[in-house]
């Protein structure tokens, strides 16, 4: 028997067995339109966006798209501790589940959420009206249950803890979602890129780097675009790499194009989840 | 309830309730470049010159509370916020607290107030909010008819029913208790 039990961790059988799959037929596809072969450049993968499944917080929110997915739970308005501030305070905690990345990441170690939860905040205060709730926090703790790239996890994370706060029916300027485009080397701009065409993306900008020293030739960039599709606004923009402004204009118009298609699902996953609760004490 | 009339934060309410003349913003919604948009998910209403919208729960600032006794000092009840609005607070594992100051109980006679005789543990009370009170607590106020203790047990454990303005009466035993009572609706 093992001496030293770790009572944090679900132990694991002791023998696993990989899953046996049923094979592919012929000219079957991989499951899910995931793949750029099956989708335009200006096109998004699906979203399945569910709000109300974590019954303990005051509103959550769980998101899939692409390879991402998060738990979101809000918890609030709660009384705050003293000292006094007449604006609401807005906690934001992201948590990478071990699972969650690859190569698997030691539990509670990364430094990897901070920025990020830095990142968010920054993107969702302008959606919150805080000045409504003096005296009182928002406590916002999206677990990351599977992560491709840091910037979808920021958009899927925007969009995922407007769903949640929406639901715990705290007041907001509007519904804040988020996008990724990216311009590849060959000036192609695709939206919602995967992980593979991000590393492709990186991987040509370090050789470029090496060879013409400061300059990257025909120019390729990644841009997160936090915007509130129902007011107009954009709350965020967030890129890297270097790009022609003509480029770069094009690359934010396709990134708000794309943020109002979100908006329509979060939308209509918002309503669902209404018509769900009931609203105002009616069913 | 179709879902057509539920709105979603940063929608505009629809024309038919923002008819001029412009309607005040209730709670639930904001005006922002002369439209007025719903802030959270809820159903719009206009009551005469204020238009709100009503989501699942209040959460927003509290202006009419409804609460339970949890500490009594001479000078102070300190109580726990159960409802705003006549709306539940959300659940949270912390609640708000407020204070009522002894000389925010009665209109009159302020300075003749005895804290054991308006308020006891567990009673419960509707009160205005004040201010928003120190750094713990929102201060509270039963300065009004029809604030105060709404229902409250004697000291047998039996339901008391009010009688007067500053007593309530055990049915079953008879005995009267003295309570900063609230004015029941309707009378």
């Amino acid at each position: 028997m093992a001496t030293a039990f770790d009572r944090r961790r679900i132990p694991a059988p002791e023998i696993s067995i990989p899953p046996i799959y049923e094979p592919l037929l012929d000219g079957e596809a991989e499951a899910g339109p995931s793949k750029r072969v099956d989708r335009a450049n200006d096109e998004a993968r699906p979203i399945f966006l569910k709000t109300g499944l974590i019954s303990q917080a005051n509103g959550s929110g769980y998101i899939e798209s692409g390879g991402v997915k998060i738990a979101c739970s809000v918890y609030g308005p709660r009384p705050k501790a003293p000292p006094y501030t007449p604006q609401g305070t807005l906690n934001l905690e992201v948590k990478f589940a071990p699972f969650a990345s690859d190569p698997r990441g030691a539990p509670l170690r990364d430094t990897e959420p901070i920025h990020l939860s830095q990142l968010l905040t920054q993107s969702l205060i302008p959606a919150i009206q805080l000045d409504q709730f003096p005296k009182s926090s928002i406590d916002i703790y999206l677990l990351i249950l599977e992560s491709d790239t840091p910037s979808n996890v920021l958009s899927a994370g925007l969009t995922v803890s407007s769903a949640a706060i929406a639901d715990a029916g705290i007041a907001m300027n509007g519904l804040g979602t988020g996008s990724v485009v990216l311009t590849d080397q060959n000036g192609e701009i695709l939206v919602d890129p995967e992980e593979s065409e991000e590393i492709a993306l990186q991987s040509q900008a370090q050789a470029q780097g090496q060879g013409q020293g400061q300059g990257q030739g025909n120019g390729a960039g990644k841009l997160l675009v936090g915007a509130l599709p129902a007011l107009g606004k954009v709350t965020n923009l967030y890129m890297e790499g270097e790009v022609e402004v003509d480029q770069a204009i094009q690359m934010i118009e396709k990134a708000i194009a794309a943020s109002r298609d979100t908006h329509t699902v979060l939308a209509q996953s918002l309503l669902e989840g209404a018509l769900e609760r009931g609203i105002g004490g009616e069913a | 309830m179709s879902s057509s009339t539920i709105l979603l934060p940063g929608q505009p309410l629809p024309s038919s309730l923002t008819a001029p003349p412009l309607p005040a913003c209730g709670s639930g919604c904001y005006e922002s470049n002369g439209r007025i948009l719903a802030s959270i998910v809820g159903i719009p209403r206009r009551d005469g010159s204020v238009v709100s919208v009503i989501g699942r729960e209040e959460s927003g600032n509290t202006p009419d509370v409804g609460s339970v006794v949890s500490r009594l000092t001479p000078q102070q009840a300190h109580l726990t916020l159960t409802t705003s609005n006549d709306r539940p607070l959300p659940e949270t594992s912390e609640e708000f607290q407020g204070v009522i100051r002894i000389s925010d109980i009665r209109l009159t006679e302020r300075d003749k107030i005895k804290m054991g005789e308006c308020f006891r543990l567990g009673d419960l009370v509707k009160a205005k909010v004040l201010s928003l009170g120190d750094a713990r607590s929102y201060y509270l106020s039963t300065a009004a008819n029809e604030l105060g203790v709404m229902y409250a047990v004697s000291e047998a454990g039996n339901p008391l029913l009010p009688v007067s303005y500053q007593e309530m009466e055990d049915e079953l035993t008879g005995t009267r208790e003295k309570r900063k009572v609230a004015k029941p609706e309707g009378i």
